[in-house]
């Protein structure tokens, strides 16, 4: 080793209490929000200290223990000082006052395609069944085909079997399920949410063409528009999010594929925390309200569409707009 | 925060802002196997020990199996009741812990995993979420075999839900190995080269023969003890002194 090399090793080794004390300092359990102003830069400035340090153990010592050590620990500062601060609520809120508005209008072509989508297999079901009633048996169960036999829908004395509370707990799982299921199978270029919209379609109509052919179907859409409007809207804008995640595989533009795959689940996500409330919200009127017989039909219209108000001015977004960030960008 | 300068399938290669660049090694398909069965046998475990538990407070130790079965049949309310925590243990285990854990879970930290995002930073916990939504997808049809599929044909051995919340997992233990200054503290009274030379000789120890391992170690000794001689130790706690210069106090 030459000279110089030995005062360079030499100086390292005079480093060592530094490198302990700043190990020390950027340990997991260490990181805490209320460090002094001191504190914060004195880390900053030691950390400088170990990329310098780092460069010259590399080039004179390359892969000794000690520039391993050194590697290591800068690895792990790294990541204590560039880490993202945890603020959830925040950008929930920011979501909701910001950004859902820009997200809803910059989807809107991929979201009249896949309502236009939910209509026409809506139709083509309802034409189906009206037709050839037997087909019913593709989208509903014997145990409610009986009922409609019988003269009666399957929801008549839902309250009598198990309470509101419950059954609103197990329908707001089913249609997260539901919702999740139509974005993600986006990521089989798209085909899996196509299945399930068009299934969705398919079998709301089916349904309702059957019950029409024994006079019930009106008391089916009393059932259903309490709750229903809201919760069809965001199965499709679910849809919409999985569509747009399949047109990224298949249709990337100048990104590359993986880069407009990954840009379309973090606005699609958003899309979907705006979502998932008010189908909670659904989950609820579904258990309390729909198939409680005091509510008549046209209570349950003005909740049902009410609601879907309420909704689109969410996704308009703004309801809960920013005026002040507005002005800002104005000005 | 670093950007991605390489492609390497074995390592996550980041150039960060303070101009350094670091390597993070890439966890393949088997540590990611095993974390994932460590983690399913635990939430499996505490769902049954909550469906036990409610089974034994609701209708006793002998009703079990009628209980079992209204749940299986959903015929009333009460198997709701116990149903519903019992799923959500299951199912929110893996976003709940990664979120709480910093990108780990029990399943994780005993492999000795963590997720990370591109720039080898603990995700946000939208990004969490994400890896976690998309379970759904690649755990169809059965046994996460889209998920495994993923993993076998991406260089960085992710499935689906990493792609979409561009994540993956690193080995950890290359980030909690002990702290330079820590080790390197206890070894100051001897010099880095020297410290080098040790371990070196020690790994190759069993490839060289016994009297060029022992001449090599009585030179490497004697820098340290001018009158260190081998004469009366046996091979082993030769190699063990040399093993001293680089890993003990002396």
């Amino acid at each position: 080793m030459s000279d110089l090399g030995r005062t360079l090793t030499q100086w390292l080794q005079n480093r060592l209490d530094r490198w302990q004390k700043f190990a020390d300092a950027v340990k997991e359990k260490t990181d805490t929000p209320d460090r002094s102003f001191a504190e914060v830069t004195g880390l900053l400035k030691d950390f400088r200290a170990l990329a310098g340090d780092l460069s010259l153990a590399r080039s004179v010592m390359p892969g000794s223990r000690l520039t391993q050590q050194l590697e290591i620990l800068f690895a792990r500062a790294n990541e204590f000082i560039y880490r993202q601060p945890n603020h959830l609520w925040r950008d929930i809120v920011n979501i909701f006052r910001e950004q859902i508005g820009v997200i809803v209008w910059d989807m809107r072509k991929v979201i009249v395609a896949t309502v236009l989508l939910f209509v026409t297999s809506g139709l083509i079901g309802a034409v189906m069944v009206f037709r050839e009633p037997e087909l019913i048996g593709l989208f509903a169960s014997e145990q409610m085909i009986e009922h409609v036999h019988r003269g009666e829908l399957w929801t008549d004395g839902l309250l009598n079997i198990m309470p509101s509370a419950i059954l609103s707990v197990s329908i707001i799982g089913n249609n997260v399920m539901v919702t999740l299921f139509a974005f993600t199978l986006g990521a089989l270029l798209g085909l899996g949410t196509l299945y399930i919209i068009g299934l969705n379609g398919l079998m709301l109509s089916g349904i309702f063409a059957y019950t029409a052919q024994f006079d019930l179907a009106q008391r089916l859409f009393s059932f259903i528009v309490a709750h229903g409007v809201v919760e069809l809207s965001v199965i499709c804008l679910a849809g919409a999010a999985g569509v747009g995640l399949g047109e990224a595989l298949v249709r990337p533009g100048n990104r590359r594929r993986i880069e407009a795959f990954e840009q379309e689940v973090a606005k699609a996500g958003k899309l979907l925390i705006v979502c998932i409330p008010f189908l909670v919200g659904a989950g609820f009127i579904e258990g309390y309200i729909s198939p409680n017989d005091n509510y008549g039909l046209l209570s349950r219209c003005v909740i049902g569409f009410g609601y879907e108000i309420v909704f689109l001015g969410v996704l308009s977004g703004r309801v809960w707009e920013n005026k002040a960030s507005k002005l800002i960008c104005i000005e | 925060m670093g950007t991605e300068i390489e492609r390497n399938g074995d390592y996550l290669e980041l150039h960060t802002a303070d101009g350094v660049d670091i390597q993070l090694p890439v966890a393949g398909i088997g540590s990611r196997s095993y974390a994932f069965l460590i983690d399913w046998h635990i939430r499996f475990i505490l769902s049954l020990a909550w469906f036990l538990l409610l089974g034994v407070l609701f209708v006793g130790a002998n009703s079990m199996r009628d209980f079992f079965l209204d749940i299986v049949e959903l015929s009333s309310s009460i198997p709701y009741l116990v149903l519903i925590p019992g799923l959500a243990i299951y199912f929110l285990y893996h976003p709940v812990l990664e979120i709480m854990m910093r990108g780990r879970t029990p399943g994780k930290r005993m492999t000795g995993i963590k997720i990370v995002n591109k720039q080898g930073l603990t995700p946000g916990t939208g990004q969490l979420l994400t890896r976690n939504i998309f379970r759904l997808v690649d755990a169809i049809p059965l046994f996460y075999l889209i998920g495994l599929i993923a993993c076998f044909l991406t260089r960085r051995h992710v499935r689906i839900g990493d792609l979409a919340a561009s994540t993956l997992l690193i080995y950890e233990e290359s980030l909690k190995n002990s702290a330079p200054a820590e080790s390197s503290a206890r070894n100051a009274k001897h010099d880095f080269p020297v410290m080098d030379a040790a371990k070196e000789l020690s790994e190759r120890w069993p490839s060289l023969d016994r009297k060029t391992r022992r001449e090599l170690a009585t030179k490497l000794l004697r820098g340290i003890n001018p009158e260190f001689s081998c004469d009366n130790l046996n091979d082993q706690k030769l190699r063990q002194a040399v093993k001293d210069l680089y890993s003990l106090q002396s």
